[in-house]
């Protein structure tokens, strides 16, 4: 709560907070902010034409339509979702391998311990990008395809976090105490380390729950990411590759393609880099000016 | 602290010296020597031609390149017997042939069988030594023999010996079925069986067809990678083909990168191949002096096709950095208007593209099929097999805003198989469909007695990543269908050609997608792919498909192809026209036009249909008046 | 300390094993007539191609564990394989394009630390007053933009609005005079051979051409660097020496310079090593967006194309990096920080 307290009363993280909370909001407001059309995918953009030139925001399109005649408004509004559920599901997912390769490695030690962490050298140096573009080029396009090479080469910094953190705590006088009077290991484990361990990176992943929407539409941009037509920020905003600079004599002309998605994801990022970095000043003890 | 400061005033002395260095260096200092300057920098070299594309070449070899990027290359440095006759497709020029053979000058004999060409005397090669008639007659022997798998050689063999690959022919000729197995008796008598068909007689050079072959000249002509005129005596220095009739399985299907040819060019053409830098798909072309028409106005062209982005290409265009680049149909608009920039659209190519109808659909754990039954969920694997449904969907879809929205007027409506591009060989008043949903609901309710109609169906139409303009035209058609009646449902899929190669393969596609860009100006050249039973396009139709192909027709493009009386040709074609569109086997969608971009002082463009580089580079100059 | 490295560089097979075994595990699931496609190169391109033939013909339908240890065998002799999608033999590929990365990532490096690192202090030393704020939000804005974005951006405006920045890595003429054999390519580094070719306007040239790159590729690290070194200096600020420093009487400038600065760097030693390793995974995008041939477009290219042994192949050479400077990082982090053993 004190943290809490804390955020709020520092202007930039409220900032942060409040941008955070919108997009909460849009997210779970899809269906009413934009709805779909009767049966059909509410991911799926709909499209009012065949054209490949963007159309000008206009009363009925408010947000105008971006190359391939998508909405934008549409677009943005679901894409919302699509954002939350990227990120939360990699780094979920990222966060609970690191933290269960971790804690085993460091708790057991020894050549456990050592098999595991060579185990995550080996990952470490796996370029992710490679490692996704081959992922997908077997597997094939789609958000899914691009979320699980995300986990599998993205969990690696949280196994050492957790180890490192595991190893400070386990010399501690209480977690000793508790092995010399026989509890479980199990229960040693999930009651005494892990809480104690786990907290500061959680925090650190959900912080990077912004990163992983930047990550995604770079993908997006090297036709990596979700299938054409499909509600991901990364891929309107890809769509406006070559409309950014407008024809001679009226640069601006495609302004809309641009700034409406590009806005909207930095707005989105900006607010979990906002918390996140309020967060670690405040979690730091060492740094209360 | 001292030695500090010490540091911290050296690194600035660098970099300010660096700085000056710098500064000066891009102030135009009298150049020692006048080819090193600079000229880009002042914005305009007459003598410099520089193209961006995308895409690089796969080989320069002639017995390999079968796709355009390296057929580009492959056009700027060699020379071919014959060439079109400018603004035609159907009449031809010699080249390094002295005369075209008809057969009322006697070069063609009257069973169309025998071939004359007198070869040019003094035509000089890239590296100084004279063209010979030998040098014709190997370049055709050697690329045959080669004849590497996925390489252009069967349009040559095919006439010349009729098969489809050398490989088939020594099968053939030994009885058996794998080549490997083929014994050495029999492979010495396939390379003399190649070496009978093309002979050196005096000077000239005669080919011997297995059978009559109008478009034989076509196959030949400028244009055509996989006839182009090489040097006999620096390939066999080079460690290619000697010539022998008992060693040329040595030489037979390579590896790509093993092929003498494969990055270099040595051939009589107005341009001499310098470099190709292969991490940046740059090729480098300097005009060939001693060129027999004449040394061409640009000295040096870059052809570097490593520019993906269009928004790049774009740029350097309008920056001039680029004298020309390639624009794909969508983006032309982004050119409209610019100043300094020639944009020529409309140009008519010979390129069509279709939806081919799956009349036998491979329904085991198909995914596209939905529940495999016409019961609403789902499309029965004989679904196109039904004339009505095929006929329905054609009607279904909306041609003309498919062609105004999509490719901005840049395609038409298609006559049949055969593009626009090659009216001169079909009537053009015939019939073509258009978007009549009315018509549409008629088929549609006909297709199964009905039940179609009642019950509706559901499939997914597939398109290749990245061709975006296909995936449109899915959803255009699925637009159509859809709205005709409700219990209708088209999915639309994008999918990666490495995972649609095997499910188009195994005939899982309910419709493929796909376009036809022609190897030579001959309508035999579409006909047979689109209609034929053993044809490319028929493969992906199933038994069924096959078998309607065999009984409507095989005969018919039989007939067109052992007509050689141009008339009756191009009443054989309109009718191949007029029953690939009433029977059809496939939607036509478009025939496709192509476009330039260049800066306005790039002089001399002339649009060849059949070209397959962009710009005859030897017909270009560069002036600013 | 030598055991430690020698031990770390025995390792590092290991790690290259693991890593083959990994894509080639991946590429096993994949049917020879999937393999296939990377011989043709389009849907439309299939036309009178015996498939069979091909797939005979590069042995695609072998078992994967046969596949593997062909070319392990390979390996042996020193050959990578060909790359079917770059039309060159894999070493040759990576030799042409490692060097244009690397001069992209060396040129980036610099501006990177050093304006990172002197906002990081400004901003450390002004915690929470308007400067700190400003720095910090700067920081955040661009690290919350897509590199793509920012790349397209300078494009425009440096290339299509200004004609300053041309995209490529030479102009058309300097090309022409890269190709002759006059010219000796010393590192495969356009500035740095044309400087020791004594061509001044080449290495202007080429200079022109990566400074739109860099300046998209550092301004994203810059805010990284920046973060990093605020925390850290932050961190060091509030230790118990500097306050003494201070108690001392010794002037701001002078703690913060002599006390503070150094060990606040530490961390950021690691940071940069990292940071080094990142500039050269994340190029692809910035290669991409300035057509710069580099080892990111090789790889998206192969990988697309499922050109499985230039993948296998960038994939052993970006491992080889990572653990060599990864334990240059290691090293130079002990030198600095006395208290770092390595073990």
């Amino acid at each position: 709560m004190e943290i809490i307290r804390r955020l709020l009363k520092n202007r930039i993280s409220l900032f942060g907070l409040v941008l955070l909370v919108f997009f909460i909001f849009v997210a779970l407001a899809a269906p009413w902010l934009a709805p779909p059309k009767e049966g059909a995918d509410p991911y799926r953009i709909p499209r009012r034409g065949w054209r490949l030139e963007p159309t000008p925001p206009s009363r009925e399109y408010p947000l105008g339509l971006t190359q391939g005649q998508y909405d934008i408004y549409y677009g943005l509004v679901w894409g919302t979702r699509t954002a939350f559920k990227v990120g939360i599901i990699v780094i979920t997912f990222r966060a609970l391998i690191g933290i269960i390769l971790g804690s085993i490695s460091a708790y057991y030690g020894g050549l456990l311990d050592e098999i595991l962490m060579r185990f995550t050298d080996i990952f470490m140096s796996f370029p992710y990008l490679i490692g996704v573009v081959v992922f997908v080029a077997i597997f094939g396009p789609g958000l899914n395809n691009v979320i699980i090479p995300l986990i599998c080469l993205g969990w690696m910094p949280y196994a050492r976090m957790i180890r490192g953190n595991i190893l400070a705590i386990k010399q501690e006088e209480y977690v000793l105490a508790a092995r010399a009077i026989g509890v479980s290991d199990f229960k040693i484990i999930t009651r005494h380390i892990l809480p104690n361990a786990i907290f500061p990176v959680l925090i650190q992943a959900s912080m990077q729950i912004g990163s992983i929407v930047i990550t995604v539409s770079g993908l997006s941009f090297l036709g990596l990411g979700a299938p054409e037509g499909y509600a991901d920020w990364g891929q309107m905003l890809s769509f406006a590759r070559n409309w950014m600079l407008g024809e001679q004599g009226n640069v601006l002309k495609y302004w809309f393609t641009v700034v409406y998605p590009g806005l909207t994801m930095v707005l989105f990022v900006l607010a979990w880099n906002l918390i996140g970095d309020a967060f670690r000043d405040i979690m730091d003890p060492r740094i209360q000016a | 602290m001292k030695t500090k400061v010490w540091l911290w005033i050296v690194i600035a002395v660098v970099v300010i010296a660096a700085g000056i260095l710098v500064w000066n260096s891009q102030k135009p200092t009298p150049p020692a020597e006048e080819v090193a300057k600079p000229a880009d920098v002042a914005g305009f070299n007459p003598d410099l031609f520089v193209y961006a594309g995308a895409g690089d070449a796969e080989t320069l070899d002639p017995s390999k390149a079968y796709d355009t990027a390296s057929s580009e290359i492959i056009f700027q440095c060699y020379d071919n017997l014959l060439a079109y006759k400018p603004g035609s497709l159907t009449e031809f020029i010699p080249m390094l042939a002295t005369e075209v053979p008809t057969v009322e000058n006697g070069l063609i004999s009257k069973d169309g069988l025998t071939y004359t060409f007198p070869i040019r005397k003094g035509v000089k090669f890239h590296n100084g030594a004279i063209l010979t008639p030998e040098d014709v007659e190997y370049s055709f022997e050697r690329n045959m023999l080669a004849d590497p798998v996925g390489g252009p050689m069967w349009m040559l063999l095919e006439p010349l010996l009729g098969v489809g690959t050398i490989e088939d022919y020594a099968c053939q000729l030994a009885g058996v079925d794998d080549f490997s197995k083929v014994d050495e008796k029999n492979l010495i008598k396939t390379a003399q069986a190649v070496m009978n068909a093309v002979e050196v007689k005096g000077d000239s050079v005669v080919f011997h067809l297995a059978q009559p072959y109008p478009p034989f000249l076509s196959i030949l002509a400028r244009n055509c990678s996989w006839s182009v005129i090489l040097n006999k005596k620096w390939m066999i220095e080079h460690g290619d083909w000697d010539g022998k009739a008992e060693t040329w399985t040595k030489w037979h299907n390579l590896e790509l990168e093993e092929q003498t040819l494969f990055a270099t060019a040595m051939g009589t053409g107005p341009y001499k191949h310098i470099s190709w830098n292969r991490s940046n798909s740059t090729h480098t072309l300097e005009a060939h002096a001693d060129y027999w028409r004449g040394k061409a106005a640009i000295k040096t062209a870059i052809i570097n096709n490593s520019v993906t982005e269009f928004n790049t290409r774009k740029l350097m265009l309008e920056r001039g950095e680029a004298d020309a680049i390639y624009v794909p149909v969508e983006n032309s608009p982004q050119i409209e208007g610019t100043p300094g920039v020639n944009l020529i659209r409309g140009l008519p190519r010979l390129n069509n593209v279709c939806a081919i109808f799956n009349q036998e659909i491979n329904a085991v754990d198909n995914e596209f099929v939905g529940s495999g039954k016409l019961d609403g969920n789902g499309i029965p694997p004989d679904f196109f097999s039904d004339i009505n449904i095929r006929k329905a969907f054609c009607y279904a879809f909306d041609y003309e805003a498919f062609i105004n929205e999509v490719v901005l007027g840049e395609a038409s409506v298609p006559y049949g198989v055969i593009p626009k591009g090659l009216s001169d060989f079909f009537d053009e008043k015939g019939f073509q469909y258009s978007y009549d949903l009315a018509k549409a609901e008629e088929y549609f309710k006909k297709a199964f007695n009905g039940q179609v109609w009642e019950k509706g169906f559901k499939l997914t139409l597939v398109w290749n990543i990245p061709n975006t303009t296909r995936k449109t035209a899915c959803e255009i058609l699925k637009h159509g269908i859809e709205s005709i009646n409700p219990r209708f449902k088209v999915e639309v899929q994008g999918m990666e050609w490495n995972t649609m190669l095997p499910r188009r393969r195994e005939g899982r596609l309910p419709m493929v997608f796909i376009g036809w860009l022609a190897d030579y100006a001959d309508p035999h050249n579409f006909v047979y792919p689109y209609l034929h039973s053993k044809g490319d396009f028929m493969s992906f139709t199933g038994g069924i498909g096959r078998a309607f192909a065999a009984r409507e027709f095989d005969a018919l493009i039989n007939a067109g192809i052992n007509e050689t009386d141009p008339q009756k040709r191009i009443a054989i074609y309109t009718e191949l026209q007029k029953k690939s569109l009433e029977l059809a086997p496939h939607l036509m969608l478009y025939d496709a036009y192509d476009r330039r971009a260049h800066r306005d002082y790039v002089k001399g463009f002339t649009f060849d249909p059949i070209c397959p580089a962009q710009y005859d580079l030897y017909s270009l100059s560069k002036s600013l008046k | 300390m030598l055991s430690y490295i020698i031990r770390r560089l025995l390792f590092l097979p290991l790690v290259l094993f693991g890593i083959t075994v990994l894509i080639f595990a991946l590429v096993s699931t994949l049917g020879p007539w999937t393999r296939v496609a990377t011989f043709v190169p389009s849907p439309d391109a299939e036309r009178h191609v015996n498939l069979e033939a091909m797939i005979k013909k590069y042995h695609l339908d072998d078992p994967p564990l046969k596949m593997y240890l062909r070319w392990l065998n390979n390996l042996f002799h020193g050959n990578l394989g060909w790359s079917q999608s770059s039309h060159m033999t894999v070493a040759e590929a990576i030799g042409h394009r490692f060097p244009a990365t690397l001069e992209l990532t060396l040129f980036a490096v610099l501006p990177v630390i050093v304006i990172g690192i002197i906002l990081g202090v400004i901003s450390a030393v002004h915690h929470n007053d308007p400067i700190d704020h400003s720095t910090r939000i700067f920081a955040i804005v661009l690290w919350s933009l897509p590199d793509f974005v920012l790349g397209l951006a300078v494009l425009m405006v440096g290339f299509g609005v200004l004609g300053w920045f041309p995209p490529g890595r030479l102009s058309s003429w300097a090309h022409l005079e890269v190709i002759k054999a006059s010219f000796r390519a010393f590192t495969g580094m356009y500035t740095v051979d044309a400087l020791l070719n004594g061509r001044l306007d080449i290495f202007w040239d080429a200079l022109r051409h990566i400074i739109a790159p860099v300046i998209t590729l550092s301004c994203l690290w810059w805010a990284f660097m920046l973060r990093v070194t605020r925390s850290s200096m932050l961190d060091v600020l509030n230790q118990d020496y500097v306050r003494t420093a201070r108690a001392k009487g010794l002037a701001e400038p002078v703690v913060i310079k002599k006390h503070a600065l150094r060990n606040a760097l530490i961390p950021v030693t690691t940071v940069a090593g990292n940071m080094l390793l990142g500039l050269m995974g994340g190029v692809v995008i910035v290669e991409t967006v300035f057509n710069y041939p580099g080892l990111g477009l090789l790889t998206s290219t192969a990988a697309t194309r499922l050109d499985v042994p230039c993948v296998v192949g960038v994939a052993l050479f970006y491992a080889v990096i990572l653990v060599v400077v990864n334990l240059a990082v290691d090293i130079l982090y002990s030198v600095i920080d006395p208290r770092v053993r390595l073990e």
